[in-house]
């Protein structure tokens, strides 16, 4: 076992409603993951941070500093109203 | 690499119109397991995520605690929630996304960091401090004033005026009752040229005085309570 234990930021994000955007239309939201999916890589990349986890709709990821953190979550959010 | 993925995502705009984020972020001790990450850490942050608004990022007080003093970071305290299995309260605060937003201005101030609530506190406390010793200078200049002029609320007027024949001559009073109310009329050399005593007042009085025998000149009405000068005021005779 090599467990690391360490002090770091842990973000949480998820889509709204992404079960019933799958059940509205299927392929259009398979699309909207990978996007969101590009999106989540680059900025957390960005900020030195690192994806841990992928759930379907979700991602789990973890920065060394909380500002490193919130900076990535407001650019996220931003880029994601843009391709609304 | 990162800016071909940029690239390739900023093209494929207007997937879907409802798509909205949620994001939720603490900062605690985890432990790192095969490609994993585990920890009472790991929870908090995902019960956060599972409250927050669609669209926002909500933090946890260990979080705001880090980014407070930053300041391109700005946020506003949410709410206090109790999070499933989590011991105690957690203390939620929301990251603003867009502050120059008017909304999320107003939602800022209520957020400043402490220094600035003190600095805002302090300023508050002298500012009321120095509103209170000048209501009171005023107040003492008003009690000073009111009873330097509590014997002469007594309001003298005459018209026409000019005048050539009939003067009026008005009184009002306030609060006080003049005794014995004498009216005065003078020129300016100060020669007495009507004098006469008139009933008590209490609130208002009227005469009417005959003036056609006086010089065109202008002549000065004085109003006095027995010898207690109160009042005067001049008018022209034509």
């Amino acid at each position: 076992m090599s467990d690391i234990r360490k002090i770091v930021a842990i973000m949480f994000t998820d889509i709204v409603g992404y079960t019933k955007l799958m059940g509205i239309d299927e392929q259009k939201t398979l699309k909207l993951l990978d996007e969101n999916k590009n999106i989540h890589q680059s900025i957390i990349g960005r900020h030195s941070g690192m994806c841990i986890k992928e759930m379907g709709d979700g991602m789990l990821a973890s920065f060394d500093t909380a500002s490193d953190a919130v900076t990535a979550a407001i650019e996220i959010q931003k880029e994601c109203t843009c391709i609304k | 690499m990162l800016s071909l993925l940029q690239s390739k995502y900023k093209k494929n705009v207007h997937v879907l119109n409802e798509y909205q984020l949620r994001i939720g972020i603490h900062i605690g001790e985890v432990i790192f397991r095969d490609n994993d990450v585990l920890g009472d850490g790991v929870n908090i942050a995902s019960r956060i995520q599972s409250i927050t608004d669609p669209g926002a990022i909500f933090i946890s007080e260990a979080v705001y605690q880090n980014v407070s003093n930053k300041k391109q970071i700005k946020t506003s305290y949410n709410k206090e929630v109790q999070l499933k299995n989590v011991i105690g309260p957690v203390k939620i605060y929301k990251v603003l996304i867009d502050p120059n937003n008017n909304d999320n201005l107003i939602k800022a101030n209520k957020s400043l960091s402490r220094n600035a609530l003190l600095f805002f506190l302090l300023f508050t406390a002298i500012a009321v401090f120095f509103m209170q010793i000048i209501s009171s200078v005023q107040e003492e200049k008003y009690n000073m004033k009111s009873s330097s002029i509590i014997s002469a609320r007594a309001f003298l007027d005459v018209y026409p005026n000019p005048v050539s024949t009939i003067l009026t001559i008005s009184i009002g009073v306030k609060s006080i009752t003049i005794q014995r109310p004498v009216i005065k009329i003078l020129d300016l050399n100060g020669v007495v040229m009507y004098s006469s005593e008139f009933a008590p007042i209490q609130q208002a009085f009227l005469n009417t005085i005959d003036v056609s025998r006086l010089k065109n000149a202008e002549y000065i009405v004085q109003l006095f309570d027995g010898s207690k000068y109160l009042e005067k005021i001049s008018f022209l005779k034509k």
